[in-house]
């Protein structure tokens, strides 16, 4: 009886084992494929400029009239604006705006180059 | 013997893998959009969050946020609060002529000539600057113009040009200040005109404007908004969910952060601040809250948030009670009913009970 048990529960279990272990594996790789959910909007002039899947990495440059520029980065959860050629260097120091961010404060999914007329939002679709 | 064995390592594997997995799963779970609550007969729309951003309205940022079953649908919301502010936007703008617009610029042009007839409106926020000049002790005084004017310039030109950014001269603003005051600025409320007696006397409304403006969209927007009007925050009803618009005040030191957060349903918050409208010489940042005693910007706080209902009263209030000592600031809020909170120049916050219980609500 014994032996009959070691012969063959062995290879029965160590299979299901190796079954879930995949099926486990498979279900973290192909969410973390997906990544955050959530749109960047950037408009210039209160026109919609473009739109971007914050999820997808990314650097956007604007190039205004009178050689303002405004250089947006999205990293894949969030949202910054690296660089502008405004004075009062606003927009750069309201940091990253990210959804976890958004859900404490009602009023912090934008970030906003007045001089050179760059609105950016992270919108929750 | 080997079996009991692997079987623990197999136990522990397994409860690794299964705890990842339901790690990874709640990263993954979608964000809770509201819902109205609906009787068994009819399907509930689904309605999600949406924000817009007006750049061309008092020379700041105004932010529409609010619930809607579509994009489309919030836009003409939006809009709708757009309009409302544009028509404020060109009735106080002192430094821009409008088509057909009798406003506080043709005032200010006609000033040692002639009156000038208004819209009502003009008038009645003329009145309540007047009162609000005597009450908080002139310190929120809209017949400042002439020595607005020169720190307006010098900022611009300092902004324009950092390496010969300039105070204005001393001589110069005591100067101005002979031109200022009430007595002044005769109004004719039967003939609707408004009269500045001095030729250099000149009126900026910048203390109370957005907040007026504010105001009326409070009174007449849809339901359910929140709208920033440069910090002038106006809330027209609950979110959608019926929870309460969290509004943060951000830090003076670190605008990525927040210092304070108030939770609202209705009514009006104003933060005033030195720390987004300013320039800079010699190293020292000047901003744009001036103090009529002084004839500087204002050196007691880094910024003030006023918390009433009526948006007017809350800017008025904000300018007021960042250039007033606080025992006077505490007064006058008390006098209409309104809660404030201040932050100091080493970052201490001081507040009023009713602030602490919005903060922590």
């Amino acid at each position: 009886m014994e032996r009959t048990k070691r012969n063959k529960t062995g290879p029965i279990f160590w299979g299901i084992v190796a079954v879930a272990a995949v099926a486990c594996l498979a279900a973290i790789l192909l969410r973390g494929g997906k990544g955050a959910k959530g749109t960047v909007n950037i408009y210039v002039a209160d026109e919609l400029y473009a739109s971007y899947p914050v999820a997808a990495p990314r650097t956007v440059t604007i190039e205004g009239e009178d050689g303002k520029v405004n250089v947006i980065t999205i990293d894949g959860t969030g949202v910054v604006m690296a660089s502008s050629t405004c004075s009062n260097q606003v927009c750069v120091n309201t940091g990253r705006i990210s959804a976890e961010d958004s859900e404490l404060f009602d009023l912090n999914n934008w970030i906003v180059c007045l001089p050179n007329r760059v609105s950016v939002e992270l919108a929750e679709e | 013997m080997h079996y009991r064995r692997h079987c623990k390592t197999a136990a522990v594997a397994l409860a690794a893998l299964c705890l990842l997995t339901g790690c990874a799963k709640k990263e993954a779970a979608p964000q809770a959009t509201a819902t109205a609550v609906q009787p068994a007969a009819t399907v509930a729309p689904e309605l999600s969050k949406y924000s817009l951003t007006y750049l061309e309205l008092f020379d700041t940022v105004t932010t529409v946020t609010g619930y809607a079953e579509s994009r489309e649908a919030f836009r003409a919301k939006a809009d709708g609060v757009r309009d409302i502010l544009a028509q404020y936007h060109k009735l106080f703008d002192i430094y821009n002529d409008y088509e057909g617009v009798k406003g506080v610029k043709a005032v200010n042009d006609a000033a040692g000539k002639e009156p000038v007839a208004v819209e009502p409106e003009v008038i009645e926020l003329i009145e309540f600057a007047r009162a609000f000049a005597e009450e908080s002790h002139g310190k929120c005084d809209i017949s400042m113009g002439p020595v607005l004017l020169l720190w307006h310039n010098a900022r611009e030109a300092g902004i324009a040009d950092p390496e010969h950014a300039a105070l204005p001269a001393e001589d110069a603003l005591k100067e101005a200040l002979t031109h200022t005051g009430f007595d002044k600025v005769v109004v004719d409320k039967e003939a609707g005109t408004v009269f500045l007696t001095d030729p250099q006397a000149r009126l900026d409304v910048g203390a109370i404007a957005k907040g007026w403006a504010a105001e009326q969209v409070r009174r007449n927007a849809a339901e359910g908004l929140l709208i920033s009007v440069g910090g002038n925050v106006v809330v027209t009803g609950p979110k959608a969910d019926g929870s309460k618009w969290r509004i943060g005040v951000q830090n003076p030191d670190d605008l990525s952060g927040y210092v304070s957060s108030v939770g609202l349903t209705h009514g009006s918050v104003v933060t005033s601040g030195d720390y987004q409208r300013y320039y800079t010489v010699d190293g020292v940042n000047y901003h744009h809250i001036l103090d009529p005693d002084t004839l500087y910007p204002g050196t007691k706080y880094r910024g003030v948030t006023v918390f009433t209902e009526d948006s007017a009263v809350a800017d008025a209030l904000s300018t007021s009670v960042f250039l007033l000592g606080e025992e006077e600031g505490r007064a006058l809020l008390k006098a209409h009913d309104a809660e404030g909170l201040w932050i100091l120049p080493d970052g201490t916050m001081h507040m009023t009970e009713g602030y602490k219980t919005l903060s922590e609500g």
